[in-house]
């Protein structure tokens, strides 16, 4: 089988890595950069740029930037709420079933942006390992729901990859830790990412990693501890100037101000922060203290020590039991953070491995397992949250508990409310909540069925969850004893036909990128003969005669021109028609060139050799 | 098991039985009425070695899981997502002594008594309980009056909780000799025993669902 990579897709940042030999490895890009800023932008010529590149326009060009997009990730229009803060751009979230970001003249479904992000990442891939890469294991937080899910395998087709599994990033941090280490025991994993958070207890033995728990906050994450503080400046700005900074390029200045500020005081006690901005004109210089800047997160990390103790409980275990817990997520290196670990679980927690990577290495671990050339570990995971079905007045008939291990199937048996019903309205929900009005839906399909009394019918439903955790129902009437069922893909608002369709449209994109690729090439190609040509004219002039040289430079001027211009063929093809104007000259210049070599060798004199070519 | 013989899916030789076709080695499709004692190669017992249990569990989850499953026909990939779902469901109901013995006293066709009533002792603790905590609720002033009674029965309960795991205990051995006599007429008192020890799953149930209700409320009263 091919081998495939371990992409982590993450909130401010995505990673690659692969295993090399017995250990994995990030794969940085050629200026040895391994983090890729998870943003996607459009520069003032109109193209889309990626990562760094586009993070330069985050504060410039605010509204063209769209960052944190995986908090957009499976979400329709109603439910991006608390979420739409964090992304400059603007949505469009009016289509109920998915949400929109305006980005050029397109609307992108958060899964496209995220594609351009996982194209980036094999094409970087690939320049490395000097291959084709298809598949990919890609990781997304554990406790991320069905249509998250979905929504990161299809931005993985949309990308043109394969993705073979998708795995929870507490899990593979553990499954790098356990590999680096052949740790064995209880082991708690506390990811405080971006955007999200997870915990989860697992159990290593002898190469099987089985997940007893877990538990998490999809809208917790690094951002707002940044948010948190930023919120506090703005107010203090606009207390000491009187003007409010409301413009969304002040806003991510001051934003961006305070991540560099929650980076510095994880190593300072106390920084000075200074910033500038335009319209209205203001420069604000402020210290802050490591202490000060706590009391503002204080409330936010506190938020994170529910999910510890629930995940524990679940588990079955005491804060004691537990064995070692790792730290995964920049946020992590917050020391306030860390202590507030220490604190809930009494033991210093390991971070060993950067908690940057090691999510990315861990997804290059179980590449290497799914593509059968590491045999003896084993991932067990658990689905993060319980699934059900509506049943009479809107509550929820649970038909998985969360924390079971999957792959898993469940059925259970429904009847119907009223006397010749003909349907039934099957409602899928996932959630902990006992009201349908409190859980996420997933979907809903509708199984028809041959009149009967009330009560008489007898729907079996089966819910299956593979083992990526995602979802597939399975309904069948078995009173009317006909075979007819369902199988239904519950999605958060792509069909397959409009994934299909987007991964088209990337194509165009890359073919569209591919052109400005040729552009580029050719414009440099045409750019040293254009310098050639003027040094050949200014030796050459002489021995051709005014006349000749006045076509040349005429030929000079078309090519210059057209170079300005967008369309390569044109280029190439005034190129032609130039090379044959100037073909004269260049032929001269060679001969004397040579009869002057042939001269010095006589002479004995040498000169150093000049490279040819580029 | 089976009678009749079966045939292997992938190359149609007699199938004697297990999880593999001795001939060919394919993963073989679970055939239904499968029982999960069996199934994970346990004996039908209410005590269980958790370790033994665990070590059947890791082993054949390295046999089905689909991850090892990736390069194989869609038929295999199939059935190994089959088998592994029914492993995990296996171990999930065996790994906890109450819905092990559910399982098992289903699986015996126990006959469903007149024994699931809790019992009277029992219902007056938890309806003092329940009053209590309802009060601390509701009144703030008098929250720590409440709460100071609250206490000893929280306590009192817990060991009430402690004295059905230690009842039920016993009850399991008990179960498994009677199990395991094979007598023609101890069918009487496996019924017997296995009333008893659903009546305690029962208890057991009601206390820690008290318990949790309790816990939440005075849960929230710290947080505010």
């Amino acid at each position: 089988m091919d081998r495939a990579v371990g992409i982590d897709l993450g909130t401010t940042y995505s990673l690659v890595a692969v295993m090399d030999g017995e250990s994995p490895r990030v794969i940085a890009d050629a200026s040895g950069n391994k983090l890729l800023p998870s943003v996607v932008a459009v520069d003032q010529k109109g193209s889309l740029v990626i990562g760094d590149e586009a993070k330069k326009y985050r504060v410039s060009n605010a509204r063209q930037t769209v960052s944190s997009v995986k908090r957009l990730m499976g979400k329709g229009g109603r439910e991006i709420v608390p979420e739409a803060q964090y992304i400059a751009a603007p949505l469009d979230v009016s289509d109920e079933k998915i949400v929109k970001v305006k980005l050029g003249n397109w609307e992108w479904t958060p899964a496209e942006i995220s594609a351009l992000i996982l194209r980036e990442l094999k094409q970087r891939a690939e320049k490395d390992l000097g291959r084709e890469v298809k598949k990919v294991v890609i990781t997304v937080p554990a406790y991320f729901n069905d249509s998250q899910r979905q929504a990161t395998k299809d931005a993985g087709r949309i990308a043109g990859l394969e993705v073979i599994r998708i795995i929870n990033e507490p899990t593979a941090a553990s499954l790098a830790y356990g590999l680096e280490k052949k740790k064995q025991g209880l082991i708690a994993v506390y990811d405080f990412g971006g955007g999200t958070l997870d915990v989860s207890i697992l159990k290593l033995k002898d190469g099987i990693f089985e997940v007893l728990a877990t538990c998490g906050n999809t809208h917790l994450g690094g951002d707002d501890l940044d948010w948190a503080l930023a919120r506090f400046l703005l107010k203090e700005i606009e207390a000491r100037f009187g003007s409010k900074p409301d413009q969304a390029n002040a806003i991510q200045t001051v934003v961006d101000a305070c991540e560099q500020a929650k980076r510095r005081l994880s190593t300072e006690n106390e920084i000075t922060l200074d910033i500038r901005l335009s319209d209205p004109e203001i420069d604000y210089r402020r210290k802050i203290t490591r202490q000060e800047f706590e009391a503002r997160i204080g409330p936010i990390v506190e938020k994170t020590v529910e999910p510890c103790l629930s995940a524990l409980k679940d588990a079955k275990l005491k804060p004691e039991e537990i064995d070692e817990v790792i730290l995964v997520g920049g946020s992590t290196r917050v020391p306030l953070v860390r202590a507030t670990v220490e604190r809930v679980f009494g033991k210093k927690p390991h971070s060993e491995l950067d908690p940057d990577e090691v999510v990315a290495l861990g997804a290059a671990v179980q590449a290497d397992v799914l593509t059968g050339r590491m045999k003896d570990i084993l991932l067990l995971d658990v689905a993060p949250l319980s699934l059900g079905i509506e049943s009479f007045g809107g509550i929820v008939s649970r038909i998985i508990r969360r924390n079971t291990t999957i792959p898993v199937q469940a059925t259970d048996h429904f009847t119907t409310a009223v006397d010749g019903q003909t349907s039934v309205d099957i409602h899928i929900v996932q959630g902990e909540r006992g009201l349908v009005r409190d859980c996420r839906s997933l979907g809903r399909f509708r199984l028809k069925i041959p009149p009967m009394p009330a009560g008489f019918a007898r729907i079996e439903v089966t819910f299956i969850v593979d083992e990526n955790g995602i979802l597939k129902v399975r309904a069948r009437d078995l009173r009317a004893g006909t075979e007819e069922s369902i199988q239904v893909k519950p999605s958060y608002g792509l069909t397959d036909e409009q994934v299909e369709k987007m991964l088209e449209d990337s194509l165009r994109f890359e073919k569209q990128d591919e052109e400005v690729r040729k552009l580029v090439e050719v414009r440099n190609h045409a750019q040293f003969i254009i310098n050639g040509a003027k040094r050949a004219l200014v030796q050459g002039r002489e021995l051709i005669g005014n006349e000749e040289s006045g076509k040349i430079e005429a030929a000079l001027k078309i090519l210059e021109k057209a170079c300005e211009g967008e369309d390569a063929g044109l280029i190439w093809k005034t190129l032609n028609e130039f090379g044959e104007i100037s073909n004269h000259l260049a032929k001269i210049l060679m001969d004397e060139a040579l009869r002057e070599a042939l001269a010095r060798k006589k002479e004995g004199v040498f000169k150093n050799p000049v490279q040819s070519g580029s | 098991m089976s009678v009749t013989a079966e045939k292997c899916w992938a190359c149609s030789k007699d199938f004697p039985g297990g999880h593999f076709c001795p001939h060919c080695r394919k993963i073989q499709p679970l055939r239904g009425g499968e029982n999960y004692f069996d199934f994970m190669g346990i004996p039908r017992r209410l005590e269980l070695d958790p370790d033994l249990l665990q070590t059947r569990f890791y082993a054949l989850s390295r046999q089905f899981h689909p991850d090892f499953y990736q390069g194989k026909s869609a038929e295999e990939k199939k059935i190994s997502l089959d088998r592994a779902s029914f492993l995990n469901k296996a171990y999930q109901t065996l790994r906890e002594p109450e819905s092990r013995a559910a399982y098992l006293f289903d699986l015996e066709a126990i006959p469903s008594g007149q024994d699931a009533k809790a019992s009277p002792d029992l219902l007056s603790k938890v309806f003092e309980m329940q009053e209590l905590a309802a009060e601390a609720k509701d009144n703030g002033s008098d929250m720590n009056k409440a709460g100071a009674k609250l206490g000893p029965i929280e306590a009192d309960l817990k060991n009430c909780l402690g004295d059905c795991e230690r009842q039920m205990r016993v009850l399991f051995s008990e179960w498994d000799s009677e199990a395991s006599a094979y007598s023609e007429n101890n069918g009487e008192r496996k019924n017997t025993v296995a009333g008893k020890i659903r009546r305690l799953i029962n208890d057991k149930r009601y206390i820690e669902e008290t318990l949790r209700a309790v816990t939440q409320t005075s849960g929230t009263r710290g947080d505010r």
